[in-house]
C-alpha cells in the first residue's frame, strides 16, 4: 500500500532504475490529482528544488524560532494524520532526507532542527532577504561571510558577544555569499567579511575585515550617532 | 573555534532503493571538505612564502587554518588557490585572470593579506611563528 492507498505496483528492471534515479536527485513521484491538494501555492514544482531557499541564520534576541517555515506548513498538510494517528504510511521515497523540502511525515519538521544549532543564532526563514530587512524595527548588522574565510571564522564569538552586549539595540544576520551569491552581488560585496548595517532596509554603514568585539561595538554605536 | 558552516548529509533511507545491484552506502555530502593531499600543499606553500616574505601567522592558528584550507578547497575545485576571502562573480575568470591566485598581487607588491594569513610584524594579529603542523590544521578545523 503506498501513501496514496493504491496497492504498491511492481516495477520492472527500467521502471526500478527510473525510479531510484528519480529519488536520488529529488525528484519524487506525485499522482497529477494529489498536485493541487499537497502544493503550497508559493512553492515552485519540487524538481527544482537544490538546496533550501532563503534560510538565513538570524542571532535574534526575542521570539520563538525556526518552525515558522513554509516546510512545515506543507508537511502539515501533506500528512495531516501521520502526525496525529499512528498509522504508518509505506513511503516511495525516502524517510530521512535533510537537503529535500518533500517532508518525513515521522518527524514534523518542528520537532526537529533542520541544521545543527549554530551557535547562539536562532534560524527563521524570509521568503526573501528583502523581507528580513523590512520586518526588523532594530538597525541589522549583515555579516557577509564565506565558510573557508578566515577571518570570517574569527568573527564569529565576537559577533555573538556583540550580539549580546547590543541585544536590544542591533539585530546580527549573517549571509553565506557561496549560499546567497545574488545577494552578495547585489550589494557589491568583495572582500570578507563585509559588514553592512541597514536601517529600514537601507544601507547605512559598511566595513571590512576583522575587528575585535570593541572596535566593533565602536563602530555600530557611531553610525547611530550619525543617524541621528 | 566555533564555526558557522554546516555539514548537509542525505541519510541512507531505512528502506533499500530498489535498484539493489549498487551496495555503494549513498552517502552524498556536500563539498565541504578539501582533499588531504591539498591541504598538505597549501600548508607547505604558506610556510615557505611566510619564511620568504618575512611575515608570520596569526596569533590564533585557528584562522591560518581555515584560510589553508580554504586555499587548498580552491585549489581542488578551481586548479588555483583563489583567495579564499573574496567574493566573486565568476571564479573561473578570476583563475584565469590571475589577480587573486594566492599570493595574491596586493601581497606581492605591498605584503597585504586580508585573510590574515602572512601578518607583518607590526600586525597585531601578528604571532612569531612562521610554520603550522598539519596536526594543528585539523584540530583547529575539527568542528567544521
Amino acid at each position: 500500500m503506498t501513501w496514496d492507498g493504491n496497492p504498491a505496483k511492481k516495477l520492472g528492471q527500467n521502471e526500478q532504475r527510473k525510479e531510484f534515479w528519480d529519488w536520488a536527485i529529488g525528484r519524487v513521484r506525485i499522482p497529477s490529482s494529489a498536485k493541487q491538494i499537497f502544493r503550497h501555492p508559493n512553492t515552485p514544482h519540487p524538481s527544482t528544488f537544490s538546496l533550501p531557499t532563503m534560510a538565513f541564520s538570524v542571532s535574534a534576541s526575542a521570539s520563538a524560532s525556526a518552525s515558522a517555515s513554509f516546510y512545515s506548513e506543507r508537511s502539515s498538510r501533506f500528512a495531516p494524520s501521520a502526525a496525529s494517528s499512528a498509522n504508518q504510511f509505506s513511503l516511495q521515497f525516502p524517510s530521512r532526507t535533510r537537503l529535500l523540502p518533500i517532508i518525513n511525515p515521522r518527524a514534523p519538521a518542528s520537532s526537529r532542527p533542520r541544521f545543527l544549532p549554530l551557535v547562539q543564532a536562532k534560524k527563521q526563514t524570509y521568503n526573501s532577504f528583502d523581507d528580513l530587512l523590512a520586518n526588523s524595527e532594530k538597525p541589522v548588522l549583515v555579516d557577509f561571510y564565506a565558510t573557508w574565510c578566515g577571518p570570517c571564522q574569527f568573527m564569529v564569538p565576537i559577533l555573538n558577544e556583540v550580539s549580546t552586549r547590543l541585544r536590544d539595540k542591533i539585530q546580527v544576520v549573517k549571509i553565506d555569499t557561496e549560499k546567497y551569491p545574488s545577494i552578495a552581488d547585489k550589494y557589491r560585496i568583495e572582500a570578507l567579511p563585509t559588514f553592512i548595517m541597514f536601517k529600514d532596509g537601507e544601507p547605512y554603514d559598511r566595513f571590512e575585515g576583522a575587528l575585535t568585539a570593541d572596535q566593533l561595538i565602536e563602530r555600530i554605536e557611531a553610525g547611530f550617532q550619525v543617524k541621528q | 573555534m566555533t564555526t558557522q558552516a554546516s555539514a548537509f548529509s542525505v541519510a541512507v533511507p531505512s528502506v533499500a532503493p530498489p535498484f539493489r545491484r549498487l551496495r555503494n552506502p549513498f552517502l552524498v555530502r556536500a563539498q565541504a571538505e578539501p582533499s588531504d593531499k591539498s591541504v598538505e600543499i597549501m600548508r607547505k606553500f604558506s610556510e615557505q612564502y611566510a619564511r620568504k616574505s618575512g611575515t608570520y601567522f596569526c596569533v590564533d592558528k585557528g584562522v591560518t587554518s581555515v584560510v589553508i584550507k580554504g586555499l587548498a578547497d580552491h585549489k581542488d575545485t578551481l586548479g588555483a588557490p583563489l583567495c579564499p576571502c573574496r567574493h566573486y562573480d565568476d571564479k573561473a575568470a578570476e583563475v584565469a585572470q590571475g589577480f587573486w591566485n594566492c599570493p595574491c598581487v596586493p601581497m606581492r607588491e605591498r605584503k597585504e593579506c586580508h585573510c590574515m594569513l602572512f601578518l607583518t610584524p607590526d600586525n597585531d594579529f601578528a604571532g612569531n611563528e612562521q610554520t603550522i603542523t598539519l596536526d594543528e590544521i585539523q584540530e583547529s578545523t575539527a568542528n567544521m
